[in-house]
Formats: structure tokens, sequence, C-alpha cells
């Protein structure tokens, strides 16, 4: 017997079934506003700012996301923190006041489709197959560890559970589409809050408070370390339990991998898109900073309380796992009631988590491939079905790549370095072609392949032993830094004998050209430079709280 | 507007389909009731559920009423989206959006949540 198993009864099953059929049921009632493939795909450009800023933040909070950085939190402690304040509300806050702009004035209907109006089809065709790639590659990611913990905490074979969440999330979205995601989404973000509030301040009443907390981690195997951000990153004598210099968390983490996630992954820029207006869009990032800055406090804290409440964690017994900490953490506490709940909360942002990569891939794949390469100029409602049929294919496929997902005994780390083979040089191609007009479309094309072939290749190097690393995640950090260093190179001596397009043709794309004017705000408050700066401070002062 | 046929062929498509279109689509069915109803009846059933709990469950939870605490801050959540949903329903917002935005009353609703109903 595993001593993880939840002692589970009718009523925890009971909030579980209830949390399906309202999914379900939103998926259904989604599906008789959809008429168009505008509707299907980005929901009609039509979403009020708080619905995609949350959607936004819930789109990130999957699986790896929650039992992720609670791991951490037992593993480093408090350093994890710098994965939130550094690593990612900066990102966040140029995403919304710098690329906004670009993304939404041009009425793009994906990331990869800005590439084709900036550059040229080639460059489009290349980034929307490696994405279609990625996101399904992600989706997997999501569905392995998914059934991972039902078959830890219920006993369920892990066939049994990629099969039923499959089901599931292929169901509310061939639905609904784009609509019927986001709105689950909105609903997950509270539930995943709603699971893991009360588990964090049962925990913290436990171990008596933030301060016993301290105390009883200054006891613990990773000490008084473990209780900074920043203090002991110094470069040459890293004492600080994440192992890292501050220049490579500032750098590595805060900048290449973060700004190329946050900024070029369709999954998390789709929901921005399907805002109602260009004020409405630029606010969807910035909103979603606001929960971004507290979230740490339920997802970081539990881990490190794990560390001190279970005996054992990050030992040799497979059930503990540091992966494990939040399922031991509710095991522990939680009566039944509140297991059903906190049941429910790791199901709807391992669902998230899937749905928010298949529902960018079946635009990707219907928009950037389908319709303008293969099948041109067919009625939308063409589009639409094909766009539920390319869910539905999709779901299938992460079935597959969940298996190859299975034979990775660190998820975290796999998805790592998918991030840096598919977003960093991304990350690269976007900045330099939104800033330097000259940049050609041959460029665009020559520097992505460049990026991705180096981050590739020192992965595949990595794995098979010809390059050594200090670990999984130095190689992810070094494999994103050199295919975004790759990509720029190759990028300016490309352009430098090739023919850029004529500047007219970049209305709307490039800096200092962009069709929006400054979008009038009804209230002081809305101002997106205002939100923008005021969560910057506060990463700022909660990083400094906890230095 | 983009000068891209691809993406102006959406775009005429969605247009065709009228204003009041895309004003029913963004309002869908409203969320605000759902999470409201979705947090009132599990926020019912864990006060029930905190109420009855014995001794030895409460003692489990570092003896915490997590059942009756959890139940009764949904409730408070259920109750403020209720609240916000019945006090500005979606009839509304959408003769608002008609009228053009020209209204000037207070946005009392939307306030905390960055929500503004009305078009740009």
């Amino acid at each position: 017997m595993n001593d993880v198993r939840l002692d589970t009864n009718f009523i925890d099953y009971a909030i579980l079934v209830t949390y399906f059929v309202v999914v379900l049921g939103v998926g259904f009632a989604a599906k008789r506003y959809i008429r168009t493939s505008l509707d299907f795909f980005l929901s009609g450009r039509s979403l009020p700012a708080w619905i995609t800023g949350l959607a936004f933040i819930s789109a990130n909070l999957g699986a790896i996301e929650v039992l992720g950085m609670a791991a951490n939190g037992a593993q480093y402690g408090v350093a994890t923190v710098n994965y939130y304040w550094i690593g990612a509300i900066p990102a966040m806050v140029f995403l919304g006041l710098v690329m906004m702009p670009f993304y939404y004035g041009s009425k793009v209907r994906s990331v990869p489709e800005y590439l084709r109006l900036r550059f040229n089809n080639s460059s489009h065709i290349f980034n929307s197959v490696t994405f279609a790639l990625a996101t399904i590659l992600i989706a997997g990611v999501n569905l392995y560890a998914l059934a991972l913990v039902l078959q830890l905490m219920l006993g369920w074979p892990i066939i049994v559970g990629i099969i039923v969440a499959a089901f599931i999330v292929a169901g509310y979205i061939s639905l609904g589409g784009l609509s019927s995601a986001i709105y689950n989404e909105v609903l997950q973000f509270f539930v995943i809050v709603g699971a893991l509030l009360p588990l964090t301040i049962v925990g913290l009443v436990d171990v008596g408070g933030w301060n016993g907390l301290k105390e009883k981690i200054g006891g613990s195997p990773i000490g008084e370390a473990g209780l900074h951000a920043l203090q002991g990153t110094n470069p040459g004598d890293v004492t600080n339990p994440i192992g890292s210099s501050w220049i490579g968390i500032v750098f590595g983490l805060g900048f290449v991998l973060a700004f190329g996630y946050w900024t070029t992954n369709f999954a998390e820029v789709q929901r921005a898109l399907s805002a109602k207006d260009f004020s409405a869009a630029q606010r969807t990032p910035l909103i979603g900073a606001i929960p971004k800055l507290f979230l740490p406090f339920i997802l970081i804290l539990p881990g490190m309380i794990a560390l001190v409440v279970i005996p054992g964690l990050g030992g040799d017994a497979e059930s503990k796992q540091y992966n494990n900490a939040i399922p031991l953490l509710v095991d522990h506490y939680l009566p039944n009631g509140m297991l059903g709940i906190a049941l429910t909360g790791l199901m709807a942002s391992f669902m998230a988590g899937v749905a928010a990569n298949v529902s960018a891939f079946n635009t990707v794949v219907t928009t950037d491939i389908v319709e303008p390469y293969l099948k041109r100029d067919q009625p939308d409602a063409w589009y639409v079905r094909f766009g539920r049929i390319a869910t539905i294919v999709g779901i299938f496929v992460s079935i597959g790549t969940a298996l190859i997902a299975s034979t990775y005994d660190n998820l975290m780390n796999y998805l790592q370095a998918l991030f840096s083979i598919f977003n960093a040089p991304l990350f690269a191609t976007f900045i330099i072609g939104m800033f330097w007009k000259r940049m050609t479309p041959a460029a665009g094309l020559w520097g992505l392949i460049a990026g991705t072939i180096t981050a590739a290749g020192l992965f595949v190097g990595y794995k098979a032993g010809w390059i050594s690393f200090g670990s999984d995640l130095d190689e992810s950090m070094w494999g994103a830094g050199s295919a975004f260093v790759v990509d720029a190179i190759v990028t300016v001596i490309v352009t430098l004998v090739t023919t850029p397009k004529p500047i007219s043709d970049l209305q709307g794309l490039v800096y200092g050209m962009a069709n929006v004017k400054a979008p009038r705000v009804d209230h002081w408050w809305q101002s997106p430079k205002l939100m923008g700066f005021s969560v910057l401070a506060g990463a700022a002062i909660l990083t400094i709280l906890l230095w | 507007m983009s000068d891209d046929p691809l993406v102006q062929r959406t775009e005429s498509t969605a247009a065709e389909e009228g204003g009041v279109r895309v004003a029913q689509a963004a309002n869908l069915f409203d969320l605000r009731r759902i999470i409201g109803g979705v947090f009132g009846v599990w926020g019912v059933l864990l006060v029930i559920l905190g109420l009855l709990d014995s001794e030895e469950e409460i003692a489990k939870a570092a003896d915490v009423n997590i059942n009756l605490w959890t139940g009764l801050g949904m409730l408070v959540v259920s109750a403020f989206f209720l609240i916000w949903a019945f006090t500005r329903p979606l009839g509304e917002e959408l003769a608002e959006s008609e009228e053009g935005g020209g209204g000037t009353g207070p946005d009392v609703a939307g306030a905390d949540r960055g929500d503004d109903p009305r078009p740009e």
C-alpha cells in the first residue's frame, strides 16, 4: 500500500462530479453562441479584461506549476519565489505594455500569424509546425502528470486516468471552442485557490505561523539559507539552495526563459487576443500579474510546510518524492469534504494545463496551417468544423505524447527543455523584428531555424552524453541562452545581405508604427502603465521583504 | 484593419454577423452566476459537514474546523459574485453597450475587478 492514498468517501466524489458536470455544461452553453470561426478560435474578440486576465494566469497554472512549485518550495525554500517575482511578473508587464500594441493592433489571430505578416510564409510555416508540435508535447506532459496523481491519490491505473481526463477536455473544447476553455479556466482559478488556500492556512496554524515555520525550516535539511530569496547567490560563492548565482537568475530565468515563455507562447497570448478591445487586451497580462504576485503564498508555502511536517519528504521512498508535497499534505490534514475540494482543485488545475495547449493547438492548425496553405477559401463554417476535429485529433495525439513524457523522471526539467527549444529563439526573432524595421523576411526564417537547431542540438548532445552540464536545469538555461544568441547573430548577418520589406508593408507590425492610439480609459485606475508599474513595484517590495 | 486577405476575411465574416451578435458573444452567458452557484452549493455542503465533523476529524486539521471555515469563505465568494451579477445583469450591460459608452454612471460592480462593460 502506498501512504498517499486518500481516504475518500462519496461526498468527495460528489464534489468532483458536480465540477465535471459544470465544466461540460459550460461547453454546451458556449456552443450555442458559436457562429463564426472568430467565435470558435478567439471567442469573437469579445471578453472583458477580468475574464481574460484570470484565464491568462490559469492557463499557466497546470500540473507542473502546482506540483512543481511546491516541490521546489520543499527543495529550495524561499528562493523559489524568484520564478514569480523575477521570472514572470516583468515579462508579463512587458507583454502588456510593449508587445500588445503589435499583437492586438495588427488583428492577427495567432502568434505565428504575426510572423507571416512581418516576415514571410516560410518562417510562418516553420513556426506554426514547431508550435503545434510543442503544444501537443506539453499537453501530453499535463495529461501524464494528471494521471500520475490520480494513480497516487485514488489508485486509478495511469492509462484510465489519461483517457478520462482526455475525454472531458476534448468534450468541452470541441463543443465551445476558446470561450469554453477560457470560461472554465476562470472557474478553475477559483477552485484551485479554494483548494490550496485552506490547506496553507491549516498548515501554517499547525507549524505555529510564519515564525514557527522559519524556526522549523532552520532545523531542516535546507536550513537558514532556505529562507532567503536572493541572499547567498553571489557568483562564485553560492550558498542558497537554489544553486544558481543572481546573474543566472536574472538573465537566464528572468530574461530569456521568462520573456520567451510569456511573450511568445500562443497558449498564453491567445487569452489576450480574445479580449474585447485593445485596452482590455493590454490589461489581460497585467490583471493576470496581480494574482501571480500572491500565488507563491499558496504554492510554495505548502511545499515548505510539507518539508517540516512530513517526515522523510524528499527521501528515497517512491511516495515521498518532492513532487508529492501537496498530495501528502492534503492527505495529512484534510477531512472529507475539503478533501473533495482539494482533489477537484488538483484535477481542475491539470485540465487547465491540457486545455490551454489544446485550444492553442486547434487554432494554429486551422488558421495557420490548413486555411492559408492547404484548404483556402472554404466557407467559414468549414473551419469551425475543422477546428473541432483538430481538437479531438490533438487530444488523441497528446495521449501518445503523454506516454513519451512518462519516460522522464523529472517532468519540470523536460518542460524547461521544451521551452528552451521552442520559445527562446522565437523571442529573439520577435524582439528584433518588432524593433528593427530593416530586419528582412529571410532573416526571420533563418534566425528561427538556427536558434531552434542550436537548442535542440544542445539538448540531444546532453542526453546522448556528448556535452555535460551541471544539471538538467543548467542545460535548459544554457540551451535557451545560446538559442537566443545564435538566433540574434544569424538574424543580423542574414539581414545585412538580403533585401528588407518595403516600409509600407510594416504598418501596425513594428515599433513606432503601431495601429492603435493610446486607448481611452474611463477610470484612472484602468491605466495600463499605472497597473504595470504598480505590479512591478509590488514584486520588488515582496522580493526585498524576503531578501 | 489589416490589409492581409486572410485576416480581412475572418473580420468581415464576423462583422456580417452584426454588432448585437458581438455583444451577445461578449457575455455568452453569465460566468459570474456560474462561479457564484458552484461556490454556493459547495459552501453550504462544507458548512453542514463542518457542523457535523467529529473531534477526531477536527484534530486531524490542526484543530481548525476547516470544512466550516472554508464553507463560510466559499459562501462569501459566492455572495460577492451573485450580488455583482444581479446588480448589473447582462441585459443592462448590453443596453449600455448599444448606447455607445456615453454613460457616466458609477461603475460600482466592475470597479474592483477592473471590468468595464462599456466599449471603447
